[in-house]
């Protein structure tokens, strides 16, 4: 080994050093909370190793009886940590679902067809677009609670209510749907259309299998950051087992930091280890899709 | 055989439901929203059953929702600003006046009936009790019944053989406290025609209308009880006598009053200013931070040497990964002054604590710390995918040039992946800009400031702070002064906007 390679080896081991170190300081809060979830102490300042390995936590948050840590009696927990989760998957759902059918069709307008007042259309989207919607919150609780005084399952404290909200934030995903419709080439769905097709049977039936990829994407896009979404159901949701799993966990927390902090860690990992994966599923897209659209959301 | 075309049954079913729709909103007296209805079936009808409408049959569902839940809460919020609208001016000037009017009172002297309501199957059933001269009443109204009128008869039967009689179970307390919306509807006439009103928790009395239009003066009320009158200040938007005002007041149009508010009133104007500033120092720093260390670790995991580095890369977006809202949280436990982890590690290590969220300086460097960490691994991400799309032999050629790495750095692949960066730093800039979780589930926007008129503190930025203002309570929601700050808030994100479009060149290609 000559000079210049044990000097190219120290340089890369120094590196690695460097990067590992890194990495250890970046995962600390991520270990230190998956250790919290199986300490039985619970409390916050409790020792990053636990003594004891315990689920009673995990009990907790999933509606089991456990052992109360201060007078070892069995009880369940008075929060309805599941039907937060489960809240939040199914507000989620459907937003990414309608979201989907109302981006894909405006897409496919915009993408296939010629038409009066397409160029402007297309701008007021791209302008829109760059809007987080949050800005509006003031006229969207006072708009919900009028309509909640006629039709109270589309008002504030309703489900439907604040997916109304979220399908508000589509033309990014048109936008992003378009762009896709424009590389693939009409042809094909032409050819559909002069063998009987209607355009709509050409448009799902041949377009939309072809684009699978990108509507997947989107889709569960909307399904992560309708998930994370804090402040607009925080405005909106007020009874307990209405709330979405962020703003139930805040309160959650808000209330008694130190004494469920083992609870609230077991919590943690249960509503982000979903939503990990399937961040960890679609990177790669995301990559491309944030470096055209520019945000997060 | 023609096909069944589905389309006209659907049409069809849109067109009962929108028209049924309408009509409830024409009954309820609210006769905009059914315009406004008709007007978008009329034009679905024109889209989906005329053929050059065919385009547009596409495009008309996410255009309405777009404009419905976007356009016009976005103008709402607008006009909004321009208005007093918050806690005491929530109403219109009608609907206050009209709540005004309908108020009322128990002339002195007048006599109290004490109220008992019994239950059968279908009626309910109220006895009163006049406790001074020992006079009883009695009535019953069907539970089904939509008058509110009940003609009284004399009583005097003991009341439980009577109710036994005739199976009528007596209603508690608590049970006559839940009916309390129905009984305030209740007129009970008394058998000398006087009438009765609900007066107080199971009180009925003969009342009298509080206030009432004066008869000259339009809109003018004058109070019964003291013979003041009241005059309706379209300013301020409140009833007002002498030094006196009424609750309700009414939402009116106040117009640049709440900007200046925000510059010129120094109880308000100092905060906002402070607050505006460090909206921009927190954008400004988070990028720069994250772009820094995003680099820097895209720069070392880009070398084919690495043996890892797909591992490495792996790890290192798990933070991205997880939802920003519990990444937060967490850190508020850790930043914990007397219990979080971060303390604890520093007392055994160093014997100090910091108090991270406590303290106006360690607050603000916190939240810059976290969203670091927050932020870091979209950069890595980003700046990973653009780095491999400069070629090899670009670096061969420098190499070749004797350019070190530190010249090569900055002499080529900067500039070269500038173009591509420059809107992604301006994106994160407005996306941060207005980065609300960050900020507020990690420090609340404390600590307060000193002096302050409105609740506002060290670290909010503009978003939280217009959060603060409408949703937080405490002094009152003032949505006029959260919707101002909002306008303002548009305005920057539509400049930065521009600045994006014409940086990714978006702007100049005519159909993009």
């Amino acid at each position: 080994m000559d000079f210049y390679q044990r000097k190219e080896l120290a340089m890369s081991t120094v590196r690695n050093l460097f990067i590992v170190a890194i990495i250890i300081v970046v995962l600390f809060p991520v270990l230190y909370i998956v250790s919290m979830s199986f300490n039985p102490t619970g409390s916050l300042g409790a020792d990053l190793l636990p003594e004891r390995f315990s689920l009673d936590h995990w009990r907790y948050i999933l509606g089991l009886p456990y052992r109360d840590a201060l007078n070892g009696e069995w009880q369940t927990s008075s929060f309805p940590i599941l039907t937060w989760l489960f809240n939040s998957i199914k507000v989620s759902l459907i937003t990414s679902f309608m979201m989907l059918v109302l981006s894909t069709t405006s897409a496919y307008a915009l993408s296939r067809f010629q038409f009066k007042g397409r160029e402007s259309s297309i701008i007021v989207l791209m302008v829109v677009q760059m809007f987080p919607s949050i800005m509006a919150l003031v006229a969207f609780y006072l708009m919900l609670d009028f309509i909640g005084q006629y039709v109270p399952a589309l008002g504030t404290d309703s489900h439907w209510g604040l997916i109304l909200v979220y399908l508000g934030g589509t033309p990014f995903n048109i936008w992003l749907i378009k762009g896709y419709f424009d590389t693939i080439p009409k042809s094909m769905e032409e050819s559909a259309i002069i063998d009987g097709c209607t355009p709509f049977q050409a448009f799902y039936k041949i377009l939309l299998p072809m684009c699978a990829p990108i509507l997947a994407v989107v889709g569960l896009l909307t399904f992560i950051s309708t998930f994370a979404d804090f402040i607009v159901p925080s405005i909106l949701l007020k009874s307990q087992e209405n709330l979405t799993f962020a703003v139930g966990i805040q309160l959650f927390i808000a209330e008694g930091f130190s004494g469920r902090w083992g609870q609230f860690a077991a919590a943690c990992i249960l509503g982000a280890l979903p939503i990990s994966l399937v961040f960890f599923s679609i990177h790669r897209y995301i990559i491309s899709g944030l470096a055209a659209g520019g945000v997060k959301e | 055989m023609k096909k069944f075309e589905w389309r006209y049954l659907f049409v069809g079913l849109i067109n009962v439901a929108i028209i049924a729709f309408a009509w409830l909103a024409a009954l309820q007296g609210v006769a905009w929203i059914s315009l406004v209805s008709v007007v978008l079936l009329a034009i679905f009808d024109v889209v989906f059953l005329l053929k050059r409408g065919y385009p547009y049959r596409y495009l008309f569902p996410g255009l309405v929702t777009f404009l419905v839940f976007m356009v016009f809460p976005i103008l709402f919020t607008i006009s909004i600003g321009f208005t007093n609208l918050g806690t005491g001016h929530m109403l219109s000037f009608d609907v206050a006046k009209n709540i005004l009017l309908s108020e009322r009172f128990v002339p002195v002297g007048s006599p109290v009936y004490e109220l008992q309501v019994g239950e059968t199957v279908h009626s309910y059933e109220i006895f009163l009790t006049e406790e001074q001269v020992e006079k009883k009443f009695w009535g019953s109204i069907e539970k089904t019944s939509g008058d509110f009128s009940i003609n009284l008869q004399a009583f005097d039967h003991n009341l439980s053989d009577f109710s036994a009689e005739r199976n009528i179970s007596l209603l508690s307390k608590r049970r006559v406290y839940q009916l309390m919306s129905f009984l305030k509807k209740l007129e009970l006439v008394l058998p000398g025609g006087e009438n009765l009103y609900y007066s107080g928790i199971s009180k009925f009395s003969a009342v009298k209308s509080r206030y009432m239009e004066h008869k000259e003066k339009r809109d003018v009320l004058v109070d019964l009880q003291s013979g003041e009158e009241f005059y309706p200040d379209m300013d301020e938007g409140v009833y007002k006598g002498k030094g006196e005002f009424l609750s309700p007041g009414f939402s009116v149009s106040v117009g640049f009053k709440n900007f200046m508010r925000l510059f010129s009133d120094s109880k308000i104007a100092g905060p906002f200013l402070k607050v505006f500033i460090w909206t921009f120092v927190w954008a400004l720093f988070t990028v720069v931070l994250t772009f820094a260390v995003g680099m820097i670790l895209a720069l070392m995991l880009n070398k084919d040497t690495m043996k890892f580095r797909f591992l490495y890369r792996m790890l290192l977006i798990i933070p991205y990964s997880i939802p920003f809202f519990i990444s937060v949280l967490i850190f508020k436990g850790l930043m914990n002054k007397d219990f979080g982890a971060f303390n604890e590690i520093l007392m055994s290590w160093f014997a100090i604590k910091i108090p991270w969220l406590e303290h106006s300086m360690w607050a603000k460097v916190s939240c810059l710390v976290v969203n670091l960490w927050l932020g870091f691994p979209y950069m890595l991400l980003v700046l990973t995918g653009i780095l491999q799309s400069i070629p090899a032999d670009v670096y061969e050629a420098a190499k070749i040039d004797g350019a070190g790495r530190w010249t090569t750095f900055w002499k080529i692949t900067l500039p070269m992946i500038m173009s591509a960066v420059a809107p992604l730093l301006v994106g994160t800039f407005a996306f941060n800009f207005n980065n609300f979780v960050g900020i507020y589930l990690l420090t609340g926007g404390l600590p307060p400031m000193e002096g302050a008129a409105t609740p506002v503190g060290d670290t909010d930025i503009l978003i939280s702070y217009t959060y603060r203002l409408a949703f937080e309570g405490g002094s009152g929601q003032d949505f006029g002064l959260a919707s101002a700050i909002s306008i303002i808030i548009f305005v920057i994100i539509a400049v930065l906007t521009l600045i994006n479009f014409r940086l990714s060149g978006v702007i100049k290609k005519k159909d993009a």
